[in-house]
């Protein structure tokens, strides 16, 4: 059994988009459910737009949209893409036991 | 125990985070590459930024489909001279003035040109563009624009005049042109219509009947097609340059963190209290960081040949020991351990050619890399060069020969449908599915590129999968004798000095601590007397004092306080000092704009002390 699951930590999420772009609108869906499939209740999330926000792209030096950013637990890790390949997704955020 | 200033904990955690930061640049890349994110590009201006969602990082295709797509000349690519023409066409006979409206954003639509043939009553039709009409009219251009339908007027009466126009004044301003009759017709092109194009008559007393409606509307299509070339040209070219801007910015996040990396781990592998087992982990470390840089560069150069600024810097060049050279760098280790035979036969009889070495180094290395990569163990990879002499067809540019040098392999070959492509970026002879090998796919492309730019070819043979390949490079041979004669010239002018050169006393302004003290401990070692600034006004500071002069300055171009650009002016304004630009831009603005600051190199981090001791050379040997 993992670690992470016999204490399980709040997941602190941040969804980098810019505009409603079908890459971002499939992205939201994506983490949507997975968080609800493989976190209930133990993940927050916030959806930041980088054309309301711009300067915030610099903090988490966010190169392509859509990036997920696992702010917590640390370290800070980053997936990017429309989060389509839940695998992979589950690997980036460390909710999976790499094999 | 501490390595160049860092605890042993602090250079696990440093190595930590770079590898962490190349993971999350290939990831972007990879997502990019298939179509799962955007390329994000931030405009800096002085009070608002802009963002771009930049849907592909191949504009050029968009470039090539045009250029495909037929005669278009390029003059016809700029949308307002586009515009311009076509009215000006128009009122040379067919009418007496003309206006063009074009769709825009949220069903508004804009008055772009408005043309008179009298050339005194221009600026009274300028007029017409205040009053663009309105989406949901119920004549006019809304209504062409709407229904697609041309619309024709064969005589103007004088209730016309009452039914158009805004309000009393477009209306004063419509009759004070006179209409006589009109005709307007759609400017549709690839299934959308994109504006109306307005014709009139009124001194002329024409009056235009189906005939001449016909022609108008083949006028409108042919119109239609260049505006929308020039909008289609015109947005491939602002996404090539956000795409430039891009992977400017990702080289840059890419490379920072490498420099004092590279610097730490040099110095390492030369510290002899250090157990041979680590200094060969170490030496594992630095290989693959150099390597991380070399795809960064190419990255770089890529853009450079799709703007055709890759330049050459080409001397006599002995091709056979170039290509030994590759041979040993590539292959080595894979012969050494027997997992690989090589079969070297460089029998070509002239081995000197025009060309500039380490970019021709980067060809065979490429070339050498991939038939490593993709032969299996066992396989065999043959080089053999051999000199063509000209034939009696040959025209004056090969008059001297050429030089093929062969690098065959035994490995996974090419599929006889992929030949075509794999000289084209991002491209791998294999994408069904899963990409077996690593790397970007740009190696060929850039080999291409250079070998065509030294006047020769580069060509790629397979039997199919499975049955290796071959690539070929044919170089002519030559010798510029100008120039020749000026490269033999400077060397023999340049050599007793180099063989001279003491120690210099060197003013190094980088404001990155741990890059600066890696620098520092590494330029020290070469024997030289280091003085460290981290602002541009402690560099002017330490320039000024007099008991040691500074004889060269290494900069960085990002100070807290200014430009590396700035402290250059002033210095070589000041003491006419030579200086070595360090920087972790390198597009070919960025090397231009510091060349005219007065540096005389500009290098692009990282920076391994090979090139950084060669380099001071060079720039002492100039000055």
């Amino acid at each position: 059994m993992d670690a992470s699951v016999e204490e399980p930590e709040v997941c602190e999420l941040r969804l980098y988009v810019a505009g409603q772009t079908p890459k971002s609108v499939t992205a939201l869906a994506n983490l949507t459910k997975l968080c609800e499939d493989h976190l209930a209740g133990r993940y927050h999330f916030e959806v930041i737009d980088l054309l309301e926000h711009p300067q915030l792209a610099r903090g988490d030096q966010i190169l392509a949209i859509p990036t997920l950013v696992r702010r917590l637990p640390a370290p800070v890790r980053k997936i990017i893409g429309d989060l389509s390949n839940t695998d992979r997704v589950l690997m980036g955020l460390d909710l999976r036991p790499r094999s | 125990m501490s390595f160049a200033g860092r605890t042993q904990e602090q250079l696990v955690e440093e190595v930590a985070e770079l590898r962490e930061r190349l993971r999350d640049a290939e990831e972007t890349l990879r997502a990019i590459r298939e179509g799962e994110a955007d390329a994000l590009v931030i405009t800096e201006g002085q009070q608002d930024e802009k963002v771009y969602a930049l849907k592909s990082i191949r504009a050029e295709e968009n470039l090539r489909l045009l250029a495909d797509a037929g005669a278009m000349p390029t003059e016809a690519l700029d949308l307002a001279a586009t515009l311009q023409r076509a009215a000006r066409l128009a009122v040379s006979g067919f009418a007496d003035w003309c206006v063009i409206d074009l769709a825009a954003e949220e069903g508004r639509i804009e008055r772009v040109v408005a043309a008179h043939a009298d050339p005194g009553r221009q600026v009274l039709i300028e007029e017409l563009k205040r009053f663009p009409p309105r989406g949901d009219e119920p004549h006019g251009p809304a209504l062409v624009l709407r229904t697609g339908r041309s619309q024709r007027l064969a005589q103007w009466r004088a209730e016309c005049l009452e039914t158009v126009g805004q309000d009393p004044e477009h209306r004063r301003t419509f009759a004070a042109l006179e209409p006589r009759s009109s005709l307007q017709v759609p400017l549709a092109a690839r299934g959308r219509i994109l504006g109306v194009w307005s014709f009139y008559s009124s001194s002329s007393r024409r009056s235009y009947d189906e005939s001449d409606q016909e022609l108008a509307e083949e006028l409108g299509r042919r119109a239609a097609l260049a505006i929308d070339n020039a909008r289609l040209y015109g947005a491939a070219q602002a996404a090539n340059l956000a795409k430039d801007r891009f992977l400017a910015t990702l080289s840059h996040e890419l490379r920072t963190p490498l420099t004092p990396v590279l610097a730490v781990i040099s110095s390492l592998e030369g510290d002899d209290r250090l157990e041979v087992k680590v200094r060969e982990s170490l030496a594992m470390v630095r290989r693959n960081v150099e390597l991380e840089a070399r795809l960064i560069d190419d990255l770089l150069d890529l853009t450079r040949i799709a703007r055709g600024k890759l330049e050459l810097s080409r001397r006599q060049t002995n091709l056979r020991r170039l290509v030994e050279q590759a041979v040993e760098t590539c292959c080595g280790q894979d012969m050494a351990s027997g997992r690989l035979t090589l079969v070297q036969d460089l029998a070509a009889a002239e081995p000197t050619v025009w060309a500039d070495a380490p970019r021709l180094s980067q060809v065979f290395c490429n070339l050498l890399n991939n038939a490593v990569k993709f032969t299996p163990d066992g396989g065999t990879i043959t080089v053999r060069s051999q000199f063509d002499a000209p034939s009696l067809q040959a025209s004056a540019g090969s008059e001297q020969g050429e030089i093929v040098v062969e690098i065959s392999d035994t490995g996974v070959g090419i599929r006889p449908g992929a030949l075509s492509q794999i000289f084209n970026a991002f491209e791998q002879g294999d994408q069904g599915g899963n990409r077996r090998f690593g790397g970007l796919g740009l190696g060929l492309a850039i080999s291409k590129a250079i070998v065509e730019l030294h006047g020769g070819r580069l060509s790629a043979e397979s039997e199919g999968i499975g049955r290796g390949a071959t690539f070929t490079v044919r170089l002519p041979v030559g010798r510029r004798r100008q120039e020749a004669a000026k490269v033999i010239g400077a060397e023999r002018r340049g050599a007793p000095r180099a063989d001279a050169g003491g120690p210099l006393h060197i003013l190094l302004a980088e404001d990155h601590a741990d890059t600066a003290e890696a620098l520092a401990a590494l330029l020290e070692g070469l024997g030289h007397r280091i003085t460290i600034a981290g602002t541009v006004a402690g560099a002017l500071e330490a320039a000024a004092a007099t008991d040691t002069p500074i004889e060269l300055v290494i900069s960085d171009l990002g100070l807290p306080d200014g430009s590396g650009l700035d402290l250059m002016r002033e210095l070589s304004r000041r003491y006419r000092l030579p200086g070595i630009a360090l920087s972790g831009y390198g597009m070919e603005e960025d090397i231009e704009k510091s060349r005219q600051a007065g540096f005389a190199r500009h290098l692009t981090k990282p920076v391994t002390l090979d090139l950084l001791k060669d380099v001071i050379d060079q720039v002492r040997e100039r000055d």
